[in-house]
């Protein structure tokens, strides 16, 4: 990782949203969380203002946003001692930072955000988030959640029936 | 209110963080889907196995038949029609389908049923096989039954044998290149251009002077003929002969251990892009009289990690596996050589020098890891082509039954097995590589990568000590010798262009 040239400010990250938004973290920050940038480093030079740009024109603020949250968090928490404390926390801010006000929309949006910029971190806490909201769900369940209908003939539907009556669906 | 987003299988592996790099910096590669499209179907352009064109025709077996087709069909569809994936999915249409498979290979078994019972896209998802042999391995360890398909096997498992195995369901217009290209590689065949080239060197009653003047210290691979006829194994190596010696013991076959008869049963049926492969370090210890059937050739016999005993790491493998399975490319551990005999079988090989990345390969900047794996067959499919009108073309061969093919300290190798095969594989350190594997254990990162011993932190000291205590001196004197021939090496042309050092056994990543 090449060291700051002395003398100048922090190196920054800058993510730009849809809308023309700006959201900044330092450089440090964002190498915690994001296979890009570590990538990046190897290839680019900075000049001038001393931030890398990053165009996520197509995201909503909102998520952008969540994103730069996450990435704080973790450079904050990856300084900090390990310990069952610490992973209880974690565990705790995840479910907060992805709680029940996070609608599908707003979490594929993120997730758009997190490949964009390869955060794998929060590319996993989002898969985990999916899979939990499928999770013991019945078929009924699972339509209503996700917006889709039942497009199986009645032929279909007693063969997955019978190839499925090892468990109770 | 979710409790907890704590991981909802315990101890599943997941795939390693590699595969996004894969994803995103690589295409799954549309020329693939192009070639299958335009070929009608693929018949025309890809060699598939017998049983998978039968499955494709008629879309019944274990396996997935017609379900998936590759994008490059919806294009060319004579009437337009819509993907229905795009429906199907709802709300996770966004997730690109290697996600939406991490999701689903986070979920037990019983949420994949429910899955599949909620719409057509959500059936070809979650029958996806290879979500089932999660399933399988994590649930069932090595202890099942191989009925056709990881689903199958699972739904047998927990049923009971009454239960008649699943049918793979009929459903048209679903496309993805992701899944229609995992498809593609379970039931490809090896295209025989791929099998043509074998440009090793191949010796017969070489003496152990010109192996290591002409091979061993220019390290150079070799492929040896006829060192296995006195091996005991060579005759006696039967499937009968195996199972009886080995009852009741469990090998290591990936990331669980199962008995013999139960990983043929499994090797006789199956049908997937990376076929699980026994690979045990501990044959001769779990089975005494495997260990006495065949003997290390006289070229490898120099062996100085002998000096650790006990502490040694693996060093010796029993391998057997079906057409199909074989390892992607990768360096051998702690800078070694190595030796694969094949005593009953073929495996293609293909084999690039230390400094010369294979395409399609990138080893991490401090070498700890290859990013991007892509199965062999895929490799084959997408990269074997480029290294044709490569300067530095590849060494490659098919070793079969009664051969033995020679790995230099760090060249990369690939190889897979084209018919089912039994071999032997030993990784050992001698004087000309000694340096070598004394440089790679010192070095910082040595802990993560040396590999194979419980111990990787002062491997390296002990390893130093206990050589200078056996044979003293020769630590220094081949220090002096190597600093000689590098000064006259220097002098030298090298044998490709930019002059590679096939002798440094390092490491590195260029570019």
């Amino acid at each position: 990782m090449a060291a700051a040239p002395s003398g100048s400010r922090t190196r920054m990250v800058t993510l730009i949203s849809k809308g023309g938004r700006n959201f900044k973290m330092p450089e440090a920050v964002a190498l915690v969380s994001s296979r890009s940038c570590r990538e990046a480093l190897d290839y680019i030079e900075y000049r001038g203002n001393n931030t890398m740009m990053i165009k996520l024109l197509d995201i909503d603020p909102k998520p952008v946003s969540m994103l730069v949250n996450f990435c704080n968090h973790m450079a904050a928490a990856a300084t900090s001692a390990a310990s069952d404390d610490a992973a209880q926390r974690m565990r705790e801010w995840e479910e907060r930072f992805l709680g029940d006000d996070v609608d599908q929309a707003l979490l594929y949006d993120l997730l758009s955000a997190a490949i964009s910029i390869q955060a794998d971190g929060l590319i996993d806490l989002v898969c985990k988030r999916v899979a939990h909201m499928i999770k013991g769900k019945t078929p009924q369940e699972i339509r209503t959640i996700l917006g889709i209908q039942d497009d199986l003939t009645p032929d279909q539907r007693d063969e997955i029936r019978t190839d499925n009556s090892w468990i109770d669906i | 209110m979710p409790s907890a987003f704590h991981p909802l299988r315990p101890s599943l592996k997941r795939k390693c963080k590699s595969k996004r790099s894969k994803r995103l910096s690589e295409a799954r590669s549309l020329a693939a889907a192009d070639d299958a499209a335009g070929g009608g179907g693929g018949d025309a352009s890809f060699d598939l196995k017998n049983s998978a064109s039968a499955s494709a025709a008629s879309g019944i077996g274990g396996g997935r038949g017609t379900l998936v087709q590759p994008l490059g069909n919806l294009l060319l569809a004579a009437a337009r029609r819509a993907n229905l994936r795009d429906e199907g999915l709802g709300a996770l249409r966004p997730l690109p389908d290697d996600l939406l498979l991490d999701v689903l290979g986070l979920l037990p078994a019983r949420d994949l049923a429910a899955l599949s019972a909620a719409s057509k896209a959500l059936y070809v998802i979650s029958s996806h096989d290879p979500l089932w042999r999660a399933v399988v391995l994590a649930e069932l360890g090595g202890d099942f039954a191989f009925a056709g398909s990881w689903r199958a096997t699972y739904i047998s498992a927990v049923s009971g044998r009454a239960h008649l195995p699943p049918r793979a369901l009929e459903i048209e217009g679903f496309y993805s290149d992701y899944l229609f290209q995992s498809w593609l590689c379970a039931n490809m065949e090896m295209r025989t251009e791929w099998l043509q080239r074998d440009t090793i060197d191949r010796r017969r009653g070489l003496s152990l002077e010109k192996f290591i003047t002409e091979y061993e210290e220019p390290n150079w691979p070799v492929l040896l003929e006829g060192c296995l006829e006195n091996w005991p194994a060579s005759q006696k190596w039967t499937r009968e002969y195996l199972l009886e010696v080995s009852a009741g013991k469990e090998f290591a076959v990936g990331p669980v251990s199962m008995t013999l008869d139960k990983y043929f049963m499994y090797a006789d049926n199956v049908q997937e892009e990376r076929p699980l492969y026994l690979f045990d370090a501990k044959f001769a210890e779990k089975v005494p009289e495997m260990g006495r059937d065949y003997e290390v050739p006289v070229y490898f016999q120099e062996d100085l990690f002998k000096v650790l005993g006990e502490e040694r790491p693996d060093h010796r493998w029993v391998i057997i596996g079906p057409a199909g399975s074989g390892s992607s490319f990768h360096v051998d551990p702690n800078s070694t050589s190595a030796w694969n005999a094949v005593i009953k079988g073929a495996k293609k090989w293909v084999m690039f020098p230390p400094e010369v990345p294979p395409p399609g390969v990138h080893p991490s900047a401090d070498g700890a890891e290859v990013t991007s794996p892509v199965s062999i067959m895929e490799w084959f499919m997408n990269f074997y082509g480029a290294c044709r009108t490569w300067e530095k073309r590849p060494v490659e061969c098919v070793c079969r039954a009664g051969e033995i093919v020679f790995v230099p300290n760090g060249w990369w190798h690939l190889v897979i097995n084209l018919e089912e095969s039994v071999a032997i594989t030993q990784n050992y350190v001698s004087r000309r590589n000694l340096l070598n594997v004394l440089d790679f254990l010192k070095r910082p990162n040595a802990s993560e990568l040396v590999s194979g011993t419980k111990d990787r932190v002062n491997l390296h000291d002990k390893f130093r000590n206990a050589i200078d205590t056996a044979y003293p001196g020769t630590i220094s004197r081949l220090e002096v010798e190597a600093q000689e021939k590098a000064a006259a090496r220097k002098k030298k042309v090298g044998f490709w262009d930019n002059a590679v050092d096939a002798n440094t056994g390092g490491f590195k990543f260029t570019f």
